[in-house]
């Protein structure tokens, strides 16, 4: 493309920004530097749904567009649990469940800030990302966990306790059906025509993440317009610290490439934003490991098998299986109990018993995010905690795993009796998710800010995408929302054909 | 065009003209192939240099099935890993001209001793 025709282009998207009704962009129908039928961003677990539904839906010339080197983003990092009602494999193990109730879960996470019609379709569709996942070539372990704030087990892990047990099966299996994946592309606007919609992308090619270079700027025109699958933004202090100033100094479990640029690009559009100063923080998360790694995935069982201590009490101080806003709150609370220097630690622990299920287990041991105590003493003596008082909260414990009534009523699925040798975590908060991104419908069309009615060929679909969630979201619910979304954008796109 | 292709270009063309440094080739790489070894051995593309491809590594060293990692106490297989398995560019971590880096560490506690 020459360079004036890149100029007019990006001054008819400033004008539209400033006048949406009388914009006059355009991007003329011959100056494209390469065509496709469906551009995808990202090539996460939604970026790769969408792929997978729009090439069934018939859409033959897809690109998927990945800014970084590495596929996948946070979903080929992250543990990979889905929680999911009503799959074969959870009927298999004879669990009662519903969507129903998995709403009413997800709704109480949310403290009601859900978007009722996202909400519901997420926790209804779930099921059918088993069988596209299945159908994929991806396997689960032959077991249901359940995860805080969820009213049934319903978390199903990957075969290899890892996102990437998703992400890579799908990304061969879509290579196979003739998807294209283009990797170090970095999508810099949006482009629109005269009547505002979405005709295709502004990409920098070879783009270096670390030294921000690039080989060369081009425009692809998308048939069937764009769906955007970027994710969050955890890793963009300055958004961060813009929307949410209190959460600045929090290290976020992101990689490394979670910025805000395409946020910021389809607010450019005139995307209708919602609770962008909402952010998830981690309940799980340990001060010595980075990000979020086995130490969190063995978190969970600690938490459901054991118990969580305040240093400064000896005692509980929350239900370690509520939802995570719950749980994060209040270890800030036990946490600001003490100094910047002298931070008080929350801590959970287990015994040998639940580690030997416990996937991340052996990793955060051997990395030292994991302590073992022979004794109560020496758990006490390395968590600063008075040991009369910690072997009460231990005491106490063991009878309500007998069968007394918990005080802070956490669900049992499992009762093991706390006895040395312990294993021991330390817990400190870090921010995890955004729960903010633009408006959609459950059609996974992007909502015009100025019409609150959406913008035709934009679409968008899992963590760029706000409301599903509310003000804060279950665990195991965010793979499930990009998949479920991400499959409903590319049947969506695959249907729109105003620029076929 | 940017201008920070311009500047690429132009990097590109006086790193391999005798106005620059020649860019350093690692000593496996002299040791296997001595003479036979020149800048077209791994950018095989005609015309201007470009990163070189999968290819062009698999064409000596097999696919990363083919090239397991030595067993390490970190209990890590950076050739087949639990997020990434074979997806990944060579060139994600190993590189010709500066030091390789092995991207498991930028989460994880772990150390390649024989990383090339």
């Amino acid at each position: 493309m020459k360079r004036r025709d890149f100029l007019t282009k990006s001054m008819g998207v400033t004008a539209a920004m400033a006048l949406p009704f009388s914009a006059t962009a355009v991007s003329s129908e011959n100056s494209w530097d390469r065509e496709y039928d469906l551009i995808i961003v990202g090539s996460g677990f939604a970026g790769l749904a969408a792929a997978y539904s729009a090439n069934k839906a018939g859409l033959k010339n897809i690109l998927i567009l990945e800014k970084m080197e590495t596929w996948g983003g946070n979903s080929a990092i992250c543990g990979g649990i889905a929680c999911m009602p009503n799959t074969s494999l959870q009927k298999k193990h004879g669990i009662e469940d519903s969507a129903e109730l998995m709403i009413k879960d997800m709704v109480k996470a949310g403290r009601g800030f859900n978007h009722p019609e996202l909400c519901k379709t997420l926790a209804t569709e779930a099921h059918t990302v088993y069988d596209m996942l299945i159908g994929c070539g991806v396997e689960f372990m032959d077991k249901i966990i359940r995860l805080g704030g969820h009213s049934a087990p319903r978390a199903h892990i990957p075969a290899n306790a890892s996102g990437g047990g998703i992400v890579v099966p799908m990304h061969k299996y879509l290579v196979n059906k003739g998807v294209q994946f283009q990797n170090r592309t970095q999508v810099t606007s949006l482009l629109r025509d005269k009547n505002n919609a979405i005709t295709g992308v502004a990409v920098q090619e070879k783009f270096d993440f670390e030294t921000e270079e690039f080989k060369a700027e081009q425009t692809y025109k998308s048939r069937h317009g764009v769906v955007v699958a970027t994710g969050g933004w955890g890793q963009d202090k300055k958004f961060v610290k813009t929307t949410m100033p209190i959460y600045a100094h929090l290290e976020a479990t992101a990689h490394p490439g979670a910025t805000a640029g395409m946020i910021k690009s389809l607010l450019a559009v005139g995307s209708l934003p919602i609770m962008l100063d909402m952010y998830q923080l981690g309940p799980w998360a340990s001060p010595d490991e980075k990000g979020a790694g086995p130490a969190s995935f063995f978190a969970d069982y600690s938490f459901s098998e054991g118990i969580a201590i305040d240093p400064m009490t000896g005692k509980r101080f929350m239900n370690e299986l509520a939802d995570r806003r719950t749980r994060a709150e209040a270890q800030l609370v036990v946490l600001e109990k003490g100094s910047e220097e002298k931070p008080n630690y929350p801590f959970t622990f287990c015994s040998e018993a639940t580690t030997k299920r416990a996937e991340g287990f052996k990793g955060a041991y051997r990395d030292g995010a994991v302590n073992k105590s022979n004794s109560v003493a020496e758990l006490a003596k390395h968590h600063g905690v008075d040991e009369a008082v910690l072997s009460q909260s231990i005491a106490d414990w063991n009878e309500i795993v007998e069968g007394k009534p918990d005080p802070f009523n956490k669900p049992l699925d499992r009762r093991t009796e706390l006895k040395p040798p312990f294993y021991s975590l330390r817990l400190s908060p870090k921010l995890h998710y955004c729960m903010g991104g633009v408006a959609i419908t459950p059609n996974a069309e992007v909502i015009d800010a100025t019409t609150c009615e959406p913008i035709k060929g934009l679409f968008a679909a899992g963590e760029v995408a706000g409301g599903t969630h509310g003000m804060d979201r279950l665990g195991g619910c965010s793979s499930v929302d990009g998949l479920v979304f991400g499959q409903i954008a590319g049947r969506t796109a695959a249907n729109y054909k105003a620029n076929a | 065009m940017k201008t920070s292709f311009a500047v690429a270009v132009i990097a590109t063309l006086l790193s391999c003209s005798a106005l620059a440094a020649k860019p350093t080739i690692k000593q496996h790489h002299i040791d296997a192939l001595g003479d036979d070894m020149n800048c077209r051995t791994c950018h095989t593309t005609k015309g201007a240099f470009e990163r070189p491809s999968d290819q062009a590594c698999i064409d000596c060293h097999g696919g990363m099935h083919d090239i397991p990692t030595q067993p390490n106490r970190f209990d890590k297989n950076p050739h087949n890993s639990h997020h990434y398995e074979d997806l990944l560019e060579c060139m994600v971590c190993h590189s010709e001209h500066q030091p390789s880096k092995d991207i498991c560490s930028d989460c994880h506690k772990v150390e390649f001793n024989n990383l090339k």
